[in-house]
Formats: C-alpha cells, sequence, structure tokens
C-alpha cells in the first residue's frame, strides 16, 4: 500500500481551536478517508467553507489531525521529527501570488527553499536552472518578481517548490486571482509536470473547467467527501453537484437541459470535442431527429 | 451621472527605468442608469482606469467628467461620495470591532448623525442580501462570502450615485458567485445605480452588463454589446481571454449543425438554438 498510495488519510477529524473558553471550536473536518496514489492528478472542489484547504494544510503539516491520521509516503504527519521531509514531499502553492514571494530576483526567490534545506550550492544552482526551465521562466531569473504577471508569479512559486524535489504538489485555489491567460499558464505546466515527471497534483479550484482534464475528481461538502471518481462520473450528477451550490462544466449542463426537453444524450460529457462528435454521431446534419 | 473619458492616458514612475504606460489615450462615455462591464487580462489597464473616477489617481494626460464637472477640479471629497470603488477583496479593508461599526464608519468620518447612519447600514446591510442580526457579529467571525458582503454594503452605505466593482466575486464559489452578483443585478435595477462592474469572468458579464468595454494593453481594444463582443473569440484569445465554453462548442457544432447561430453564450441560449435547428419544439 506505501508504494502506490502517496498520501494515505484514515478519518481525519481537524477542529479549529475556539478563540473562547467553553466553546466548541468549528469542526473543519469530519471524517474524511481519503489514499492518493503517485502520480495522480487530483482536483479537488467545494463551496468556501467546506473544509478543502483545512484538508490541504493537513497534508503538509502546517496543520494537524485532530482525530485520524495522515501518512505521506508512509509518515504519520504528527511526527515532528519528519516535519520536514513531510514539507520537502509535499509543496503548496497558495492563493495569492504576492504572499508566497520573498527573494528580489526570481532566481533567489526560487533558491530559497533549497537553501533552508541545507542543499550544496552547486547542487542549488542546477536545482534552480532546471526548475525556471521547467514552468518556462529562466529567461526571467535576474528580473524583480514584482513585476511579473500573476501567471508569471504562481509559476516562479511552483518553480520554488519544484527546486525543493517534492513528489507531491498542492495548489490551493493558486488559479483563483488569475485571467484566463495566466491560468492556462500555469495549469499547462502543472499538466506538463505530472505527465512527464509522474508528479503528483493536487488541485484545489472553483473553476469546474479545470476538473474536466483531471484524472480524479474530490468533492467536499461540510467537512465530508461526498462525490469521488472520475471528472465524468462526478458531473453526471448535475443536480447533486449543484445543489451544493457548485457548477458543472457548461457543455454538461447543456446536456443535461437537452435531455429534459427529450433529446437522447448520454449523461457524461464534459469536453466540447466529445460533445461535437456526440452531435455527429446523432445528428449529422440536422437529420435522424429523436423526437420523444 | 454620467462620466465622460477623453483622451485619458496615465503614466506610471514617469522619468524612471520603470516608466510604463498604463493607460493610452482612452475615451469612453458612460451614461446614467448604464451598466457597463470592464475586462481584459491581468495588467491591461482596468484598475488603472476605475482609479481615475474618483480621483485615487490624476490623469497624466486628458480629462475626466462627471456630469459635465471636471474630476480633477473637484472637491475630492464631494467626488468620493458620489463614486464609490469597491476594490478587489474587499473584506481585507473590515477593521472594526462589529459589522455596525464598520459599515458605519466612512458615515460617522462624514459626520451624518447616528439615527441616519444607522438607517443607511440597515438598508445597506440588507440590500447585499444579509440580515440585521449580522450587525452585532465581528466581522473576522464571517465566512469568506459574508465579509465581501459587509465590505460592499459599507460602501453602499455611503449612497453613491455611480459604484464601480473591482472583481467583486473573485475567490468565491460558484453560489457565492451568483449570491453577489444576484444582488449587484437588483441594485442596478431597482436604483438605478450606474455600475461599472471590472471582472475577467466572461459568464459574469455576459449576464449582467448592457454594454462592454475591452481593455488592451492600455488601450479600448473592443466596445459593444456583450453579444457583439463575446462571439469575436479570435480577437478574445489573442488578447488573453477567453469566451464562455458554450461559445466555443457552439462555434464547432456548426460544422455538424450547419444552421445554428452561434452567436450564443449561455446555456439556455445554446438550448433554445439547438432545439430549433433540431426542429424539436418544447
Amino acid at each position: 500500500m506505501r508504494n502506490e498510495n502517496i498520501i494515505n488519510s484514515i478519518d481525519v477529524e481537524y477542529v479549529y481551536p475556539s478563540h473562547f473558553e467553553k466553546v466548541d471550536g468549528t469542526k473543519a473536518l469530519k471524517g474524511v478517508s481519503l489514499d492518493i496514489k503517485k502520480g495522480q492528478f487530483v482536483v479537488v472542489i467545494g463551496r468556501n467553507g467546506s473544509g478543502k484547504s483545512t484538508y490541504a494544510r493537513l497534508l503538509n503539516a502546517l496543520l494537524l489531525p485532530s482525530k485520524g491520521v495522515i501518512y505521506i509516503n508512509g509518515i504519520d504527519t504528527k511526527e515532528e521529527n519528519n516535519l520536514w521531509e513531510i514539507r520537502k514531499t509535499c509543496g503548496m502553492v497558495f492563493q495569492n501570488p504576492d504572499n508566497q514571494i520573498i527573494g528580489t530576483t526570481v532566481e533567489e526567490d526560487t533558491a530559497f527553499g533549497p537553501e533552508n534545506l541545507g542543499v550544496e550550492p552547486s547542487e542549488i544552482r542546477r536545482r534552480v536552472d532546471a526548475s525556471l526551465d521547467a514552468v518556462g521562466m529562466s529567461e526571467y531569473k535576474l528580473h524583480a518578481p514584482h513585476l511579473l504577471s500573476g501567471g508569471q508569479k504562481q509559476r516562479v512559486s511552483i518553480a520554488g517548490i519544484l527546486a525543493m524535489k517534492p513528489e507531491c504538489l498542492i495548489l490551493d485555489e493558486a488559479t483563483a486571482m488569475l485571467d484566463p491567460g495566466g491560468r492556462k499558464e500555469v495549469l499547462e505546466v502543472v499538466h506538463r509536470l505530472n505527465r512527464e515527471e509522474k508528479l503528483t497534483v493536487i488541485h484545489i479550484t472553483h473553476h469546474m473547467e479545470e476538473a474536466r482534464l483531471a484524472d480524479r475528481v474530490v468533492v467536499i461538502d461540510a467537512g465530508r467527501i461526498v462525490l469521488d471518481g472520475k471528472p465524468k462520473e462526478v458531473f453526471s450528477n448535475v443536480e447533486g453537484i449543484k445543489a451544493m451550490g457548485l457548477d458543472v462544466p457548461q457543455v454538461t449542463e447543456l446536456f443535461y437541459e437537452l435531455r429534459k426537453a427529450g433529446l437522447k444524450l448520454p449523461e457524461d460529457v464534459v469536453d466540447i470535442d466529445e460533445a461535437v462528435a456526440v452531435f455527429r454521431r446523432l445528428y449529422y446534419g440536422g437529420a435522424n431527429v429523436n423526437k420523444d | 451621472m454620467s462620466i465622460r473619458i477623453e483622451n485619458l492616458s496615465y503614466v506610471y514612475m514617469k522619468g524612471t527605468p520603470y516608466e510604463k504606460i498604463a493607460l493610452n489615450n482612452i475615451n469612453i462615455n458612460i451614461n446614467k442608469g448604464e451598466f457597463v462591464g470592464i475586462i481584459g487580462h491581468t495588467g491591461s489597464g482596468k484598475t488603472t482606469l476605475v482609479q481615475h473616477l474618483n480621483g485615487l489617481l490624476k490623469p497624466s494626460a486628458g480629462k475626466i467628467s462627471i456630469d459635465g464637472r471636471d474630476v480633477t477640479g473637484e472637491n475630492i471629497k464631494e467626488l468620493r461620495k458620489q463614486v464609490g470603488i469597491v476594490f478587489q477583496y474587499p473584506e481585507h479593508q473590515l477593521f472594526e470591532e462589529t459589522v455596525y461599526k464598520d459599515v458605519a464608519y466612512g458615515l460617522l468620518k462624514q459626520g451624518l448623525p447616528e439615527e441616519e447612519a444607522s438607517r443607511r447600514v440597515i438598508a445597506s446591510v440588507r440590500a447585499v442580501g444579509l440580515n440585521e442580526e449580522i450587525l452585532a457579529k465581528s466581522p473576522f467571525e464571517l465566512s469568506g462570502g459574508q465579509k465581501r458582503r459587509v465590505a460592499i454594503a459599507g460602501v453602499l452605505a455611503m449612497e453613491p450615485e455611480i459604484i464601480v466593482l473591482d472583481e467583486p466575486a473573485a475567490g468565491l464559489d460558484p453560489k457565492g458567485r451568483s449570491d453577489i452578483l444576484g444582488f449587484i443585478s437588483k441594485l442596478h435595477k431597482e436604483s438605478g445605480l450606474t455600475i461599472i462592474l471590472v471582472s475577467h469572468n466572461m459568464e459574469d458579464i455576459v449576464k449582467l452588463a448592457e454594454r462592454v468595454v475591452v481593455m488592451n494593453k492600455g488601450s479600448v481594444a473592443i466596445e459593444g454589446k456583450p453579444k457583439d463582443v463575446f462571439c469575436n473569440t479570435q480577437l478574445l484569445e489573442e488578447i488573453g481571454l477567453s469566451a464562455p465554453q458554450v461559445t466555443y462548442f457552439m462555434h464547432k457544432l456548426k460544422d455538424v449543425l450547419p444552421s445554428v447561430n452561434t452567436n450564443i453564450l449561455t446555456v439556455d441560449e445554446a438550448k433554445t438554438e439547438i432545439l430549433k435547428a433540431l426542429g424539436v419544439c418544447k
């Protein structure tokens, strides 16, 4: 089991401490069991306050479970001696690009992580170059980070994590503040790293079209996992997803509406090309209309 | 109140190596009661533009007038009462002990009597879809969406005639988004406020705005009705934006069903159009 899964969470609860005595804190997670395989691309969706960011913070021991256990590569996150090992394994990129960049140049910022891990200077040089190359930011290595665009800043943040040689990259709404162009930049980089370097990716987002391309979609609601499966399986549950205050990709919703109007269309279409192919098969040129 | 922007240019850090032309000869007119969407990628100049509307920035060249009066010459306090700006992530500006005090802050600074302030606080909290029970709470114990609304209520309480919202739904989940946009739309319809909505979410602009201004590299790239603007998917892509997924779908579907109209922006419109093309009536 340890070889195959990078993350094992067993019945995890988390209660935020209350600021007042005698008042119970908020229970953000109410028994989450989730295993994530090495190399998987997992998208986590859920409403604001559903507990998804809390879960992400438990994965690199920024928070520790109130109940239950989380193993990262078989190591319990509660073992303090292994804290650095855990943070090296699971690197996290946060929502606001301006809150996580500290260096005065792009390469200095990228070197911050490995420097703190005590990596050899020549090795740091190698890693910084390789990481900036991997996110397509090499030509900016001597630039000041605060003058970059949002998408570029997030790519620099990702490079900083790659330089620590993680096995798992956690993006906690890392695309939320970006425009469509910036989102595309970041997602292309992350998908390539997943494909080519077999990096495990956990991407928390509100953008349903980003979920479409994942291996697996996990839906968290009120501190519990309510749906877990391939994007097609999860989004085919249009009513359930909408009832939770979430959305499905627009073509999935369109197919749902057309089915209600009597057309015989599949439930699990999430992608534009697939949707066009369905129409090509069933209704080419408007012929063969199904009127029931 | 109408806004007239004539030949507006703005240069950041003029005369330094970092000099950057953020706005380049912008001309826009916004009529009283209009709902205008401004879109553009990060760095296109949207935020710089709206910061001119209540005198936070002064034009490097050109002129802005509100109801015929030059903004730069105006008594700035008066101007800021008329033009309310809700910045990105406005909840970061909450600071008071209770929601009531936070929303009332600007009013009391203006020297309004307590009674009038109280009336406005209650009215604006209701206008953003919250109930009065929230007034006694600390703003910091609220959810993200609630905080955002309280921050917007603080601007509404000033009873501006023009309200500018910079990415009001950013970072919220789909339900939070539609709640916020819902009351903005209601405000526009019921109180006839002039609204300027800055966003890079096309779906939001499509639902709400009567007119769209697309900014690119400090200039106005396209301007027009949402339909006309968003159907130009190629130009949008070139400048780092995108149309709704369903618009792309309809463009590709035209190969299969040549009679469909591709001038489509919402799921509802697509549904009607496809049923029509297939000859199925509801």
